[in-house]
Parts: structure tokens; C-alpha cells; sequence
């Protein structure tokens, strides 16, 4: 499972905001929205052009040529998603509320107990909630 | 919410933790908590910790909404849990 780096990528942002927004703490709003918009690496596939995404994202709070830089500095540190990336990854809710999140590199047909759950390549499937003792295998 | 007396993160960081918030990730300029029984990665609360942000009141301002909003929550669902105890729906 990917952790979006949002530590990271808050202080990033700090760093290359323009001159105009010096000593900001912003960064960590920021980071939030661009996890929530699914820009950030270890995100879903959702969108096909994380990059385009991030840019919006950040054209809310700045002027678009702005965020044309900051989403560039975010791209070069490799903190968006790669659009290319065809991973496929299944969600596992627990009854007590925890997930757990498998990522597979392509299409996977994964066992999940007596199921045999399709995710195609470049998807996420959500289970759940599914007892505490079935575990999600990768089926033969 | 807006404080009449912005506090200091710190003590508000500290109330926090007492309160079973769990220290989720931290940065240059902030702290991220996460909720007591939530899973840390998701929804956390941001404390900007650099007080000569421009950012810090309306941060630390934004932090006490959140608390707020939160509180106004869980009253609503006491209500209503109360409610159904008293007409012995549950027990």
C-alpha cells in the first residue's frame, strides 16, 4: 500500500509557492486537496491525466501560470500519480471500519474467501465489509 | 468559530492528544492530527505550528471549526440515540 507523502508534499509546495505567497503555510491545505482530487502517487486511477487535475486543483488557489509551476516542481519530485500506470488495486473495508488496500501491477483476478473478484487493469475494487478472518489472495 | 483568544498551538495540540488524537505526520510550519479512532492517513486536522505565518490565525481558526463542527455532530447523534433508549427501541 502507497501512502500519499503529504508531509512532503505540503513542505514542497511551501517551497515553490510564488514569491508573492513568501513564508506561507499553506502547503498542507493544499497537499489535502490535491490527496482528495486523487493527484498524488499511491492515489486511485480515476482520472487519466493526474497532472491536468492537480493544476485545476491548484488554479483555485492561485493564478493558472502559478499552478502551471507548482504542478511542474510536484511532477519533477514524482509526488503526482504516473498516468501511465496501469495498476489495479482492492479495497478490503473491515466490519470495525479499517481498509486495507492491496495494489496489484496490472488486471487482477483476486480471491477474497469463496469470491473470485475481477479488478481490470488501471481499477479499484471496494469489498466490504467482509469478516476479519477472509483474507484477499491473488487467485491462480 | 472564531476564538476570542486565538490560543497557542501548542496547548491546542496538546489538549488534542490528551483528547486520544493520534500525531498522524508533520512538516515544516505544521502537524497533522489524525481523529481519535480513525485511521490516521485519512481526514486529518492541520495545525499550522509557525506563528509568523500568515496563514496561522485563520489555520487555528479553521482547526476550532472542525472541533466544532465535530462536537455539533456527536450531540445530534446522542440526541437521537437518547430518544430511541427512552421509547426502549434500544438499550
Amino acid at each position: 500500500m502507497i501512502e500519499p507523502p503529504l508531509d512532503q508534499v505540503a513542505d514542497l509546495i511551501d517551497e515553490v509557492l510564488p514569491p508573492l505567497y513568501a513564508g506561507s503555510r499553506r502547503g498542507p491545505l493544499i497537499a489535502a486537496d490535491l490527496d482528495s482530487a486523487g493527484c498524488l502517487i499511491g492515489a486511485a486511477p480515476s482520472h487519466t491525466d493526474p497532472a491536468e487535475v492537480a493544476r485545476n486543483v491548484l488554479g483555485c488557489r492561485m493564478s493558472l501560470t502559478e499552478a502551471a509551476t507548482v504542478t511542474e516542481a510536484l511532477a519533477r519530485a514524482g509526488m503526482l500519480r504516473d498516468p501511465n500506470s496501469r495498476a489495479s488495486a482492492i479495497i478490503v473495508l473491515r466490519p470495525d471500519g479499517s481498509r486495507e488496500q492491496t495494489v496489484y501491477p496490472d488486471a487482477a483476478n483476486v480471491r477474497l474467501g469463496s469470491r473470485i473478484v475481477a479488478i481490470p487493469a488501471g481499477q479499484v475494487r471496494i469489498v466490504g465489509p467482509v469478516p476479519d478472518d477472509i483474507e484477499p489472495e491473488r487467485a491462480p | 468559530m472564531t476564538a476570542e483568544k486565538v490560543p497557542d498551538w501548542r496547548r491546542l495540540h496538546e489538549l488534542m492528544l490528551a483528547a486520544g488524537f493520534t500525531e498522524a505526520g508533520r512538516g515544516r510550519g505544521h502537524v497533522r492530527l489524525g481523529w481519535p479512532g480513525s485511521p490516521e492517513s485519512r481526514g486529518t486536522l492541520v495545525l499550522c505550528t509557525d506563528p509568523t505565518a500568515p496563514e496561522y490565525l485563520n489555520m487555528l481558526d479553521a482547526a476550532l471549526d472542525e472541533l466544532a463542527a465535530a462536537r455539533d455532530r456527536g450531540a445530534k447523534a446522542r440526541d437521537v440515540l437518547e430518544q430511541l433508549r427512552t421509547e426502549g427501541i434500544i438499550t
